[in-house]
């Protein structure tokens, strides 16, 4: 080493002398490719907002979307409707999915099954929640299978192999009926507290009027000066006695209907769509 | 600022998004002279709103395909659609709201906010979430769900080249006969000619037609057009 390693020691110091006292001199960026990445960047575009009230004043207001029954169907991830192929939000389809029978004496070892309250594990397929569609077509059940287990090599199973009920499609109404009532006839006096004692936008009046053709409408009215818009279904499969029950614990009524809350009620509100669906 | 971000004169680039600063040419603010407009030069409004709706094709999505159907949407909704006929099939009321001779305009207005709502991004930081920003993604997944249809209903109708002759394009576009399809709810006479029939076309119809339904509904609730 020596001289040799002393002489380029040396080099590099005046070098980087030399570098402080005077930068280089280069030429302003102009490539586009750097001044305007945006363009290249290929990444989802969207208007930034620094903050809210920027937002506002830009006309860009909180809706309040999830309060709104129609916002949350319409916002539900898509899937593909068994009978048609066509996309659609998933809350207004009905789920089916495969369970393994527990009872020995079963020669399938799996039985299909149509879910209310839809499940999110395991693999499932989507058919038109509408009992007289489905009842017509129902010799084609065997392709509304969720498909993927039969190619799986995780469970290899046949088509002979699944059980389909041969009241799948009714006992999925009778079931929802069922949970239906139940959830109208839980809301108890503690619940109706809970939340505001009042009508508001978007709430839905539960009727059961037999003579009326509509099973949804929506209604204007004028409630302390504000222009509303409520949600009417009209459900006559209540018998009598279910109706005067259902009446007697929800304590908010409008008219002659029972008012569920937009924003409490959710799950009860999405059981009577699901079965007014069902039904038409 | 947004943390891992490259940030030019007109945006921020963060790991999953291009985010546009300067917002003002997308944005309609002086809205007063547009209503004061509105009465003598209807076409020239419309033109105008035409354009704001084109210059968010950007935002819609990065792929091409969606961003087409969003034009060919955007494009039916100004120069086809009869919507009174569609909303009176759903509705069955006298007109409500829509009689009032702004009510183009104002529902216009609404449905541009709308879909500014869907494409716009507003910074969160940790603990401090913000409502604005979940009613945004809200509307984000109902665009995209419509658009999803609606490139269905353009599809269908594309099939066959004389696209106006074609029964999709009737169904979905001219006559709405997929909102028809729900007339027969609760009534057993008609309930019993619904019932004659199996036959692809009228699921097809059922399938996109709750789907249509639910958008009136809500249109109707929020003032949009959509």
């Amino acid at each position: 080493m020596g001289h040799a390693g002393n002489a380029i020691k040396k080099l590099l110091d005046t070098r980087v002398t030399a570098l402080k006292h005077a930068p280089l001199d280069l030429p302003p960026i102009t490539s586009p490719l750097l001044i305007s990445f945006e363009r290249w960047s290929d990444k989802r575009k969207k208007l930034f907002f620094d903050d809210e009230e920027t937002m506002k004043s830009s006309n860009v207001h909180n809706l309040n979307l999830k309060d709104n029954l129609f916002a949350n169907l319409l916002s539900a991830p898509m899937r593909s409707e068994k009978l048609t192929r066509v996309k659609l939000p998933k809350d207004m389809l009905m789920q089916l999915n495969l369970e393994t029978t527990e009872s020995s004496s079963s020669k399938t070892r799996l039985r299909l099954n149509a879910t209310i309250n839809h499940k999110r594990r395991g693999r499932s397929s989507y058919v038109i929640n509408s009992c007289r569609i489905l009842d017509q077509n129902r010799k084609m059940v065997n392709s509304w299978l969720p498909m993927p287990p039969s190619i799986s090599s995780v469970q290899y199973f046949e088509i002979p192999d699944v059980e389909i009920p041969t009241d799948l499609f009714s006992k999925y109404g009778d079931d929802l009926f069922a949970i239906l009532l139940k959830s109208l006839e839980k809301r108890d006096s503690a619940h109706s507290t809970k939340t505001t004692n009042q009508i508001n936008d978007w709430d839905v009046i539960l009727t059961n009027d037999k003579e009326r053709n509509s099973m949804v409408a929506l209604m204007k009215v004028l409630i302390n000066g504000a222009d509303n818009t409520l949600i009417n279904f009209n459900l006559p499969s209540f018998a009598e006695n279910e109706w005067e029950e259902i009446r007697k614990v929800n304590n908010l009524l409008y008219e002659d209907g029972v008012v569920l809350k937009s924003n409490g009620d959710e799950n009860t509100i999405k059981l009577l769509y699901k079965y007014i669906m069902y039904s038409i | 600022m947004l943390k891992n971000s490259i940030v030019t004169k007109n945006a921020i680039i963060t790991s999953t998004n291009t985010l546009i600063k300067n917002n003002v040419k997308y944005l309609l603010i002086d809205r007063q002279s547009l209503f004061a407009q509105w009465e003598n030069e209807q076409k020239s409004c419309l033109r105008i709103l035409y354009r704001r709706f084109a210059r968010l094709r950007p935002f819609i999505s990065n792929r091409g395909m969606v961003r087409d159907t969003y034009m060919d949407y955007i494009r039916y909704k100004f120069i086809k659609e009869d919507y009174s006929l569609k909303r009176s099939l759903v509705l069955k009321d006298e007109g409500g709201d829509t009689l009032h001779p702004q009510y183009p305009l104002k529902s216009t207005l609404k449905t541009l906010d709308f879909v500014t709502k869907a494409v716009s991004f507003i910074p969160e930081r940790k603990g401090m979430k913000l409502c604005i920003a979940r009613d945004n993604t809200i509307c984000r997944q109902i665009m995209k769900n419509l658009l999803t249809i609606e490139y269905f209903k353009e599809e269908v109708s594309r099939w066959q080249k004389t696209k106006r002759e074609t029964t999709a394009y009737i169904d979905y576009r001219l006559k709405f006969n997929h909102l028809k399809i729900f007339d027969c709810e609760n009534d057993e006479s008609s309930k019993k000619e619904c019932k004659k029939t199996k036959d692809k076309r009228l699921i097809k119809l059922r399938v996109i037609g709750e789907f249509d339904r639910n958008i009136i509904f809500m249109n109707d609730m929020l003032g949009t057009r959509l």
